[in-house]
């Protein structure tokens, strides 16, 4: 803390009521750092729009996947998870620490622990968002949803954390108010648990540079990613925003909270229940039963706190809503508040699994949440930022009539993005059930995507008022700074320092009357008297350390299961590591983000096996480092695409213009994979990362790694130029791809022998039994 | 029998269980402490955030 902005004074007059001030003592004079505030706050909005206008042009290509020009950088498999990194990272995150570092000031009566840190976590932050912005569309990624950033930027990510946390918590001990409100609860929930999530989940092996390999394999790491995916939604995405509500929803209504208790009970309710829902992601796929039977009821405990947080806040605007009518900032907060308690109902419904069976893989998922991201998240950050826009530039808002404005693109954009999506979503689920009196399947897949074209420019039409809104707000946060002061009024503050020692009150004594009772009944009601709770209340550091324990708790009884519990994987003989080639072709496979579109998943569910072959076994992927599962299916399952589609020169074409090949495809072409040179060179450096991870390839192997590969490439190419004469294929990324599309799923069906199964040419037979399961047939309904 | 054994022999039910009761356990207590807490401490510490000598 700088020791300019801290000198002490003559005393003023005492506050009061904490207990703890000395009546002589004397004030410190302050000044709080606004400086930081206005740039995160600026730097929010900048994101956002960016983000939004991405989000845009990835919903244009769905509709009109020729938007991409061809050009590989702008396709939607690598715009997808730049548009989620901005949303998520650039857009919250800021608007996050924007909020914190206004906030804590205030409620710690102190000053930012430290200018320097702040800064470093500023410039770090937005440093970290342009690698994101320059590696994810040049094809560097993890591959796995929501944490695709390589391993140089997720390491510093995690160092921009830990200083973040120690400015955060050397402001928290410098405080000047013992009680830490419940905001601040809410921040250092969100610090402890995204440090955990982010380390556990991004532990990987780098292969290179800008290429890394996780250490979880299939079931685990679908099960580490989700925890983490699930979890960051609750700890980056809502509890930080709640911390903003309590402190921003009193402050714009000009009333303490409608229940202070119940926001104590929702911060307890959400740490305890929260992190046991992740594995609701996963209904019906290869995890263990009881994890998701646990995580829906987990999940449909949720209820309880979002409600009550809902509440709560609706509540507070109790005799103020004429004040909503006329407030813009209100406005925002009414429509996000609703909008987290319907986003948080939608949930847990969502982790039914009845319901699950219909809405996973669907736009269903995508229309929830975008209700939590635009309604809920965007709405509170817009809201704060009409709040703090006045105050940190010390100047009245540009335009008010434009914030009202704003108001009624974010909502009505957000409307007409998520109903036609969540249309879309059912749609799509119905039809790829549906079946017909004959028993077979009654759409092809395409036809399911076809129908949702028109749902599809409905929701471009919603992005892009939404997008205007953010515009106008950016315009007005431009004309506000615009306006600002040539200097800002740095107002001094003057607070007591909190004494050295701090007397506690009394123990208080039992209140059970002298009756013969045991010794535990005083005991018990001693505790039942809760001064223990508002000691640690004021014990930051203790208090850290329980809202760890906690989450690591839960965690560990989540996660350490699956990892040492024998039945969980069960080994398949056949299930044999990747070829070399078929490993570069994996790696193009990530590159290329075909997992935004493809589920490599197929769920025991009769429609499914029907379309898309045998159920995916957790053993199939036991080498896939990362899972390749997927999300949403706005291509068809590709888990047994070895069997449904064996030949080279089908996938050639299709990659080279998938429209021509099925007509109404939204796939887009991917024809510079039929041109690009495959890089052999690094095969043997991704091999030993491999074994090194557990993957049995032999050292030979790995030698001979480049020699294996090429040898492949040649005989798919050799296939190519049967089939229609096409040559000079053998060098290029595309046979790459080819192998592994022509591996995927077929292990289960090869006969136990030392030799990789790939090695030899795939046989599909329509309506071969399956070797582990022979009820379910494989057969194969649709046609190309 | 190592750790794995024990844990397959344990079964998941078992952590679910025991997992689910420690979580239900100490929810309860905090709720029971925040329902008993002093009416005045309460409204004191929920007007935190209007202290009137943050604005700006
Ligand atoms: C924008 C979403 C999208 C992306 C990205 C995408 N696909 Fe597709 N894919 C589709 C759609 C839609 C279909 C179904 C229509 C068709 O056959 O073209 C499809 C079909 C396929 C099929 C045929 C599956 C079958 O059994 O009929 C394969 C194989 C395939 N995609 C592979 C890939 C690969 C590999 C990538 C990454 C290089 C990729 N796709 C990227 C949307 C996408």
């Amino acid at each position: 803390m700088s020791a300019a902005a801290e000198q002490a004074v003559e005393p003023v007059a005492g506050s009061g009521g904490h207990g703890d001030l000395p009546a002589t003592g004397k004030l410190d004079r302050f000044q709080y750092d606004d400086a930081i505030v206005r740039a995160f706050l600026a730097i929010t909005v900048v994101w956002g729009v960016v983000a939004f206008l991405v989000g845009l042009i990835a919903a244009i290509q769905l509709a009109h996947p020729q938007l991409n020009l061809g050009l590989p950088y702008i396709t939607f498999g690598r715009l997808r998870p730049l548009h989620t990194n901005a949303a998520i990272f650039a857009f919250a995150g800021n608007a996050i620490f924007a909020g914190i570092y206004h906030s804590t000031q205030r409620l710690c009566k102190a000053r930012m622990f430290s200018k320097v840190l702040s800064w470093i976590h500023f410039f770090g932050w937005q440093g970290i968002i342009v690698a994101a912005a320059v590696t994810l569309p040049l094809g560097f990624t993890q591959g796995k949803e929501y944490a695709e950033l390589e391993w140089p930027i997720d390491i510093a990510i995690a160092l921009v954390w830990v200083v973040f946390a120690i400015n955060f918590f050397g402001t928290i001990a410098t405080r000047r108010e013992r009680h830490m409100y419940v905001a601040l609860w809410f921040y250092i929930a969100t610090l402890v648990t995204i440090a955990m999530l982010h380390i556990f989940n991004s532990l990987s092996l780098p292969a290179g540079p800008l290429k890394s390999y996780t250490i979880y394999a299939g079931v685990q790491d679908a099960f580490m990613q989700w925890w983490y995916g699930h979890n960051a939604v609750g700890f980056f995405l809502t509890t930080p925003f709640l911390g903003l509500m309590y402190y921003y929803l009193p402050k714009a209504a000009e009333r303490p909270v409608f229940s202070y208790r119940l926001s104590i009970v929702h911060f307890w309710s959400l740490i305890f229940i929260y992190i046991w829902a992740g594995p609701h992601h996963l209904h019906y796929t290869a995890t263990p039963e009881w994890a998701s039977t646990l995580g829906m009821l987990f999940s449909v405990m949720l209820w309880m706190p979002s409600w009550g947080g809902m509440v709560n806040g609706l509540l507070t605007l109790r005799g103020a809503w004429h004040k909503v009518t006329r407030d813009p900032v209100l406005k925002f907060f009414v429509v996000g508040i609703t909008f987290y308690g319907m986003s948080t109902f939608e949930g847990p419904l969502l982790s039914v699994k009845s319901v699950n069976a219909l809405s996973h893989y669907t736009d269903w998922t995508i229309a929830h949440v975008h209700a939590g991201a635009l309604g809920w998240v965007g709405s509170m950050v817009f809201g704060v930022m009409y709040w703090l826009l006045p105050r940190v530039y010390q100047t009245g808002l540009w335009s008010p009539k434009l914030a009202n404005m704003h108001f009624w693109f974010n909502t009505v954009g957000l409307v007409v993005y998520i109903a036609p999506i969540y249309v879309a979503g059912l749609t799509q689920g119905l039809m790829w059930r549906d079946i017909d009196e004959s028993g077979q399947l009654t759409y092809e897949f395409v036809e399911t995507v076809n129908v949702l074209i028109p749902m599809y420019w409905l929701r471009v039409i919603g992005g892009a008022i939404y997008l205007g809104g953010g515009v106008i707000g950016l315009l007005n946060l431009i004309m506000t700074w615009k306006a600002r002061p040539t200097t800002y009024d740095n107002v001094i503050i003057e607070a007591a320092p909190l004494a050295r020692t701090f007397q506690d009150p009394p123990r208080p004594t039992s209140r059970v009357g002298t009756q013969a009772v045991l010794n535990t009944a005083h005991g018990f009601d001693v505790w039942l008297q809760g001064w223990w709770h508002r000691r640690w209340e004021r014990l930051p550091l203790r208090f850290t350390v329980w809202v760890a324990i906690t989450v690591v708790v839960a965690s560990l009884f989540e996660i350490i299961p699956t990892f040492l519990i024998k039945s969980n994987v069960p080994t398949i003989a056949t299930v044999k590591p990747y070829t070399p080639l078929e490993l570069a072709g994996r790696d193009i496979y990530l590159a290329e983000g075909c997992y935004n579109c493809h589920s490599q998943q197929i769920r025991p569910i009769l429609a499914e096996t029907k379309r898309y072959g045998e159920y995916s076994k957790p053993g199939e992927f036991v080498y896939d480092h990362p899972h390749q599962w997927g999300s949403r299916r706005i291509g068809p399952d590709l888990a047994r695409e070895g069997k449904i589609n064996p030949t080279p020169i089908w996938h050639l074409r299709h990659f080279e213009n998938p429209e021509e090949y099925t007509p109404g495809s939204i796939m887009p072409t991917y024809s510079w994979l039929l041109t690009s040179p495959l890089n052999f060179d690094v095969i043997p450096q991704r091999m030993t990362a491999m074994q090194t991870l557990g993957v049995p390839y032999t050292d030979e192997e790995i030698e001979q790694g480049i020699q294996l590969a090429r040898e492949q490439a040649e005989s798919i190419a050799h296939e190519i130029e049967k089939a229609d004469g096409t040559t000079g294929m053998a060098d290029k990324q595309v046979v790459a791809l080819i192998a592994y599309l022509q591996r995927l799923g077929t292990d289960i069906y090869a006969t136990a022998e030392p030799e990789p199964a790939a090695e030899e040419p795939v046989a599909a037979t329509p309506g071969e039994e399956s070797p582990q399961e022979p009820t379910v047939s494989a057969a194969m309904p649709r046609s190309h | 029998m190592g750790i794995k054994g024990l844990m397959t022999y344990l079964g998941m039910e078992t952590f679910g269980l025991v997992a689910l009761v420690i979580c239900f356990a100490a929810f309860v207590s905090i709720v029971v402490r925040v329902v008993l807490k002093p009416q005045r401490e309460v409204d004191r510490q929920a007007r935190l955030p209007l202290a009137p000598d943050d604005e700006n």
